[in-house]
C-alpha cells in the first residue's frame, strides 16, 4: 500500500480565539498536545469533516477533503460520510441501542461478510466473548476498544482519537497504547492522537505538535521537544 | 352502543393517526434539528390548536377546505363533510401534542452519535432511520399515542367541517352528544365508558414509555 500523507492548512474564527493550524502527516502517530481548549478537537473535527474552517486546505495526497474559495482552484467540502476518516471520540459515542457487534458492523451494513468481518475486528481488540453485551454492559476499557473497532470497519487510511483514553486508568491505557501502536503499523494509518496528558503523547507519538490558543508552536518528535519544553508540557498535563 | 359511530371513529383516528406521525416526526425533526426561518412563528402556528376554540380551528378549516381554497379550485378535490373533513381536523388538534413529544425526544439524542454516523459513512436520512429514530422512538411513540387519543375525542371541530351525519360523519363524540340531546342515557353511558376506557389505556401507555428502561442505561427519550 502506498504510504499517504495529510495536510492540513487551516484556519477558522472561534470565540476565544483564531484556530491556524498547519500539519503534515504521513504513516505515523502525530499526537496534538496542549491544554483543553487550545482547539485540537476543532483541528479533528475538520480533518473529519464534521466543522468547516473559514479558510485553507486539507489534503488527503491526491483526495481534497476541503479547500476555500481564496485558495487556487473551486472550494470543496467533501462530507463526513466521504472522507472515510475513522474518528474515536473522548465520551465513546457508541450507540446505546445497538450491541457491540452492531456498533462495529454500523458502517459494513451494505457490505458482504459484514458479520464476519465485524466480529473479526472484535477479535483483534480481544473483544469476543463481549460481542452481544451493549455498551453500559461494557467498562471504559472495553467501550473505548469498541470504539476503535467500529472506527477500523471501513477501513479508513486516517485515523483520528479525541482524548481516547482520558477516562482510563494507566494499567488499561497501557493496553490500550499497545493495541494502538500494533493497529497502526500493521495496516500504515495515519494517527492524529489528541491529549493533554504528557505520559500519553510520549508512550504512543511518534511525533508530536503543540497547539496553544489556537496556534502550533512546535513539532518534533517526543525526545525533540522534551527538553526544551518541559515545563510548559508538565503544565499542560495538570491543566 | 352506536356500531357505526365507534367504526368511524376508529377509521378517522387510524388516518389522524398516520397524518400525525408523517407531519409531526417531519416538523420534529425541521425544528429540532435545523434552523428554519421564522421558527417562532411556525411553532406558534402549530401550538394554536391548543388554544383556540374547537369553533374557531373549524372555521378556518372550512376556509382551507371549502369553496374557494386552493384544494377546491386547483385540485378539484371537495373534502367538506366527508369522514375525510373529520380525519383531518382530528390531526390538527392532535398535531402540538405529536410534535411536542416528537421534538423534544429528537433534540435530547446525542448529536456526538449523530456526528460518530457521519464519520462511519451515513447519510443524514440513514442517520435519522438508524440513530435519530431508535433513540427517540419512546419520545415518538408518546406522542403519536397521546395526539392519537386527542383526535380519538375530537368534537367542535369535525362537526363544524364534516357535520354531524349518522353513519358517514358522526363519530363517537358526536353520537354520544346526540344520544345525550334524545334523552339515550344508557348509549351515552356505554360511549362514554368506551372512550373513556381509551383515554385511560393511552395514559396508561404514555405513562410506561416515560418510566426508564433496564435494559439500556443511555437514556432513551
Amino acid at each position: 500500500m502506498k504510504p499517504l500523507r495529510l495536510k492540513v492548512d487551516i484556519e477558522k474564527r472561534l470565540a476565544t480565539f483564531n484556530l491556524s493550524v498547519q500539519i503534515e502527516v504521513g504513516a505515523e502517530i502525530l499526537v496534538l498536545f496542549g491544554p483543553s481548549g487550545a482547539g485540537k478537537t476543532q483541528t479533528l473535527n475538520a480533518i473529519a469533516g464534521l466543522t468547516t474552517p473559514d479558510s485553507g486546505e486539507i489534503t488527503l495526497d491526491g483526495t481534497v477533503f476541503f479547500r476555500s474559495s481564496a485558495n487556487n482552484g473551486a472550494a470543496v467540502n467533501l462530507s463526513a460520510r466521504k472522507r472515510h476518516v475513522g474518528y474515536v471520540f473522548q465520551q465513546y459515542a457508541l450507540f446505546p441501542h445497538l450491541s457491540a457487534l452492531e456498533n462495529v458492523a454500523y458502517a459494513l451494513w451494505r457490505q458482504p461478510h459484514a458479520r464476519e468481518r465485524s466480529e473479526a475486528l472484535l477479535e483483534r481488540m480481544r473483544l469476543t466473548e463481549l460481542a452481544h453485551r451493549y455498551p453500559h454492559e461494557l467498562s471504559g476499557g472495553q467501550q473505548q476498544r469498541v470504539a476503535i473497532a467500529r472506527a477500523l470497519a471501513m477501513e479508513p487510511r486516517v485515523l483520528l482519537l479525541d482524548e481516547p483514553f482520558s477516562a482510563l486508568d494507566s494499567e488499561i491505557r497501557k493496553r490500550l497504547h499497545d493495541d494502538l501502536l500494533r493497529l497502526q503499523s500493521e495496516a500504515e494509518l495515519i494517527v492524529i492522537y489528541v491529549t493533554h496528558n504528557l505520559e500519553d503523547a510520549f508512550t504512543v507519538g511518534h511525533r508530536m505538535a503543540v497547539v496553544r490558543d489556537g496556534q502550533v508552536e512546535r513539532t518534533g518528535t517526543p525526545r525533540e521537544i522534551y527538553p526544551q519544553d518541559r515545563a510548559p508540557l508538565v503544565f499542560f498535563s495538570h491543566g | 352502543m352506536n356500531w357505526s359511530a365507534l367504526m368511524l371513529s376508529l377509521q378517522v383516528t387510524i388516518v389522524a393517526t398516520i397524518i400525525l406521525f408523517v407531519v409531526g416526526l417531519v416538523l420534529g425533526v425541521l425544528l429540532a434539528r435545523f434552523r428554519v426561518p421564522g421558527q417562532i412563528l411556525v411553532e406558534i402556528i402549530i401550538f394554536l390548536p391548543l388554544v383556540l376554540p374547537p369553533s374557531v380551528i373549524g372555521y378556518f378549516l372550512l376556509l382551507a377546505l371549502g369553496r374557494g381554497s386552493p384544494i377546491v379550485e386547483w385540485f378539484h378535490i371537495n373534502l367538506l363533510f366527508s369522514w375525510r373533513a373529520a380525519a383531518i381536523a382530528s390531526a390538527v388538534v392532535g398535531l402540538p401534542l405529536m410534535f411536542q413529544s416528537a421534538r423534544t425526544a429528537i433534540a435530547s439524542v446525542d448529536q456526538m452519535l449523530e456526528n460518530a454516523a457521519r464519520t462511519l459513512g451515513s447519510s443524514e436520512l440513514e442517520i435519522l432511520w438508524r440513530v435519530t429514530l431508535p433513540l427517540a422512538r419512546r419520545g415518538v411513540i408518546a406522542g403519536l399515542i397521546l395526539g392519537g387519543a386527542r383526535a380519538l375525542g375530537e368534537f367542535g371541530a369535525t362537526l363544524m367541517v364534516a357535520g354531524n351525519i349518522p353513519g358517514q360523519t358522526q363519530t363517537l363524540p358526536l353520537a354520544i352528544y346526540d344520544a345525550v340531546q334524545a334523552r339515550r342515557y344508557e348509549q351515552a353511558q356505554m360511549m362514554v365508558i368506551v372512550m373513556t376506557a381509551v383515554a385511560f389505556l393511552g395514559l396508561w401507555c404514555v405513562r410506561q414509555l416515560e418510566r426508564p428502561l433496564d435494559k439500556r442505561k443511555a437514556p432513551l427519550t
